[in-house]
């Protein structure tokens, strides 16, 4: 029996020339990097005792070209996942004042932005700093009762000077959400009435009142999570930003 | 190398033929195909986690698994009077529904609470809030009597029927309770154009005082 010799790296027991530096016999020293077998010899060696020409020949590919099938594998394997579906949100729309917007599960309106020292039922972290209150109104446009965690991420600042809150990708969520006639946490949101709220945000009284803020709105989406089977609103999605201006809250006795 | 063991190498490098390892693979791949239409052609999941529906009517005594629970003659106004706090008002009507709870075997804290409007929506209840229930701990043997208040639009008020359980997070393969409440338009046209404030007392061992 006759055994077929192989004078590659493997057989010899050398090193591939990969990413050494080569000197051409003609040309003298050059940059151009070798690409060699991405797999070890020891590896390659068992492929070809194997008998396996396909295990033999994807051995023996430069990893470069490992690579790039790789990538073009993983690129197709998206498909099957949306990865070729049209994208469609092609940015963020203008917020304008007293214009119901729909970011599901809610039906928004923001009416006005003020800042004031006191509010009754609401206690600031820190003496001297002020309130910026988003009056709007909201609905939920679902068929079930929605909690108020939901609703404070469908609202926030963007952009605001000295706010109390940790900002997230969102922007600054509210510390609260008065109903505007009692002053009670709007939670749950009712389906099929429409609220008077404000989104409460703190701001530092060391830094002056603005004059205008950014205010983002989000939509969520109904579905359940990767890890909890449990069905909610999830993944909130900014759709909607606008710079509406702001002013000092005027009183009933000022109003008079 | 031994006589022996020269067989065994042989019989070790012997690979099966390339058709058989297709028709393998081409099995394995059908067996998956299989389970998954198995598992995904018959939505019974849901049906199998169903919680067990326990239905009544206001006043009766409703025999659940981890308790026997009884809902009382619901009222309603436009502004509500709770045990803490400053008065509620809403744009709705407010439905406040007593309910009496006696454990069954151990200590139970009932937290589970949603109310079926007649317009066809599901309004929350939860545990704190605007529309809450929170009975407490309900000692075996001991009545625990518990009111229940909830917003909702008054088109939801007629054919409303309320269901009360154990976990708030999950009612799968347990009992829950539904009550017909019994209400009707007139209820809600009442309700709706009344303010004066209905009381939601907390939740006691001790029966309430009935005016």
């Amino acid at each position: 029996m006759t055994r077929r010799t192989h004078t590659t790296p493997a057989a010899t027991g050398t090193r591939p020339l990969v990413g050494r530096h080569v000197r051409h016999p003609l040309h003298g020293p050059t940059l151009r990097r070798v690409s060699g077998p991405a797999a070890p010899p020891g590896l390659r060696a068992r492929a070809r005792s194997s008998g396996s020409r396909v295990a033999r020949r994807v051995l023996d590919q430069p990893l470069r070209r490992l690579g790039v099938v790789g990538a073009v594998v993983l690129l197709a394997a998206t498909a099957a996942f949306g990865g070729l579906e049209e994208q469609t949100d092609d940015g963020l729309e203008v917020l304008a004042v007293d214009e119901p917007v729909e970011v599901a599960p809610f039906e928004l309106t923001v009416q006005r932005v003020v800042w004031t020292t006191e509010l009754p039922g609401q206690t600031l972290s820190e003496p001297g700093n002020r309130w910026l209150g988003v009056v709007t109104t909201v609905r939920n446009t679902s068929d079930a009762g929605v909690l108020g965690t939901v609703l404070r991420e469908a609202l926030t600042l963007d952009d605001v000077p000295g706010l109390v809150g940790a900002p997230g990708d969102l922007g600054v969520p509210a510390s609260a959400v008065a109903v505007l006639v009692d002053g009670s946490e709007l939670s749950p949101v009712q389906p099929g009435l429409a609220y008077e709220v404000a989104f409460l945000f703190e701001q530092d009284g060391r830094t002056p009142p603005p004059s205008s803020v950014a205010v983002r709105l989000q939509r969520h989406v109904w579905g359940t999570g990767s890890l909890d089977p449990t069905a909610g609103w999830r993944d909130p999605t900014t759709v909607l930003r606008g710079n509406l201006p702001a002013r000092e809250a005027v009183t009933d006795e000022d109003a008079a | 190398m031994s006589a022996a063991e020269a067989p065994r190498r042989l019989r070790a490098r012997v690979r099966p033929p390339a058709g058989r390892t297709l028709g393998a693979s081409a099995a394995v791949l059908a067996a998956l195909v299989v389970g998954h239409v198995v598992t995904s052609a018959f939505p019974v999941d849901e049906r199998v986690a169903a919680p067990f529906v326990r239905e009544g009517a206001v006043g009766d005594t409703l025999d659940l698994r981890y308790a026997r629970l009884t809902v009382e003659e619901p009222t309603g106004s436009t502004v509500l009077a709770p045990e803490v706090g400053s008065l509620l008002a809403t744009p709705g009507v407010w439905l406040v529904v007593p309910v009496t709870v006696e454990a069954k075997g151990q200590p139970r804290a009932l937290a589970f609470a949603e109310l079926l409007g007649g317009d066809g929506r599901t309004y929350t209840v939860f545990t704190g809030g605007r529309s809450a229930f929170l009975p407490g701990a309900a000692q075996p043997g001991v009545p625990r009597y518990a009111t229940l208040h909830v917003e909702v639009p008054p088109e939801a008020v007629a054919g409303a029927r309320l269901r009360v359980g154990l976990d708030v997070e999950d009612q799968r393969h347990d009992d829950v309770a539904e009550v017909d409440l019994g209400l009707t338009q007139a209820d809600a046209d009442a309700w709706s154009a009344g303010d004066t404030p209905v009381r939601a007392p907390a939740a006691s061992d001790a029966p309430p005082e009935h005016p």
